[in-house]
């Protein structure tokens, strides 16, 4: 909390300030106003100069408010948050990409339309196989989760979302945990999902632009 | 309720599970973290992304927050981070961004822009408390651009042209003390 200055009776009262701020000050206030400053009053310097910023502030006004979107969704978060959190037995991971095959130079701007890219992740028991195709609108991501445990046999369930501003694209498993996000635009997008009783997030995945 | 509630009350109650709280907290600083991802000039769904995944990590770590009158600070520097994570991925992918500004990479700097956007916040925050006949006739006097001129101002708030100067001292010494910037005149 600030302190509050020392003040006496002969300080020059704020709307002096204020109206020398909007350049409304008579002459002869003015100058009494300066010779106080001039003396070496700290407080009523301090007081001026936040007289200032509160004015430039007020100037700019307000600030924007969120798109309503945008912001519904962010007041949702604390409900998601609590679900994922009551379901104890959901293991949340973030798998890491061990392999990529990036066509291009680390530096490459652009990718050519038909360029692959291919990418695995890895994560607790299980690998995502992915294939990054950049075509004309976009590029299409395809891809399999599959078990590491190669003997392990049976339905994979799951889901996953590609999501990207306000955009979110939902994929089911197929029962051989193959998937297919298609025409995601150029940008960065976050996939997470779910296998099993993992929860888990892709590093961000970087669409280049083709052409 | 909320309206009136201190950052760290609604700090407190959304950690115990309050989602009334949390969406109290979005609503109040919603517009910083959209002004700091809107600075950055990233595309439409890029300002989102930053924006959500501000709001996503807030939420995350909330309970870890150790002061929780410190949540304005907090989730500015949250948003300046997810901020910067994003142009460091336009880095290796785009090249129609702009330079990176060094105020942005240098992240113990200062910024001014968020200096700014805190201080506007902090301002209409403090502007919302001071009642609203007073701040009817701030926000006539100052958000517009060009000002008013008083003969306007008095007309529409239905006041005396003579009583705008003193009112509007009062009102901003009302200010001042709400900002804990100093004594009431």
């Amino acid at each position: 909390m600030a302190q509050r200055p020392d003040r006496s009776p002969l300080h020059p009262p704020l709307r002096w300030f204020a109206d020398r701020i909007d350049g409304k000050l008579a002459a002869a206030r003015a100058a009494t106003l300066d010779a106080h400053l001039a003396a070496g009053c700290a407080a009523c310097s301090a007081r001026e100069a936040a007289l200032r910023r509160t004015v430039a502030a007020l100037h700019a006004g307000p600030l924007e408010a969120p798109p309503p979107s945008l912001r519904r969704s962010a007041a949702r978060l604390h409900a998601t948050a609590r679900v994922l959190a009551a379901f104890e037995s959901v293991k949340r991971v973030v798998a890491s990409l061990v392999v990529d095959g990036r066509a291009a130079p680390a530096f490459a701007l652009r990718a050519a339309p038909g360029d692959e890219r291919r990418m695995l992740w890895a994560m607790d028991h299980w690998e995502i196989d992915g294939c990054l195709v950049t075509g004309p609108r976009g590029a299409d991501l395809l891809g399999q989760v599959l078990p590491l445990d190669e003997g392990a046999c049976g339905k994979i369930d799951g889901e996953l979302a590609a999501r990207r501003g306000t955009r979110t694209v939902r994929e089911r498993l197929t029962e051989d945990g193959r998937f297919s996000f298609r025409d995601l635009t150029p940008g960065v997008w976050r996939i997470e999902g779910r296998v099993g009783t993992t929860e888990f997030a892709l590093p961000p995945l970087v669409v280049e632009r083709a052409g | 309720m909320n309206a009136e509630a201190d950052d760290a009350t609604l700090v407190t109650r959304c950690v115990a599970g309050d989602g009334a709280a949390w969406s109290a907290l979005v609503d109040r600083f919603g517009p910083v973290v959209w002004a700091i991802a809107r600075r950055a000039r990233l595309d439409g769904d890029d300002e989102a992304d930053v924006f959500q995944n501000t709001w996503r990590v807030a939420v995350e770590e909330l309970s870890r927050l150790r002061e929780p009158a410190a949540f304005a600070g907090w989730i500015t520097q949250i948003a300046r981070h997810q901020t910067l994570r994003m142009r460091r991925g336009y880095g290796i992918a785009r090249s129609s961004m702009p330079l990176v500004a060094r105020e942005d990479v240098d992240e113990s700097r200062p910024d001014a822009s968020i200096v700014e956007i805190e201080e506007r916040h902090k301002v209409a925050t403090a502007v919302s408390r001071i009642g609203a006949k007073c701040a009817d006739l701030l926000r006539a006097l100052y958000y517009e651009e060009p000002p008013p001129a008083y003969t306007e101002v008095a007309k529409r708030l239905g006041m005396r042209i003579g009583s705008i100067g003193p009112t509007r001292a009062r009102c901003l010494a009302k200010l001042e003390k709400e900002l804990g910037d100093g004594a009431a005149a």
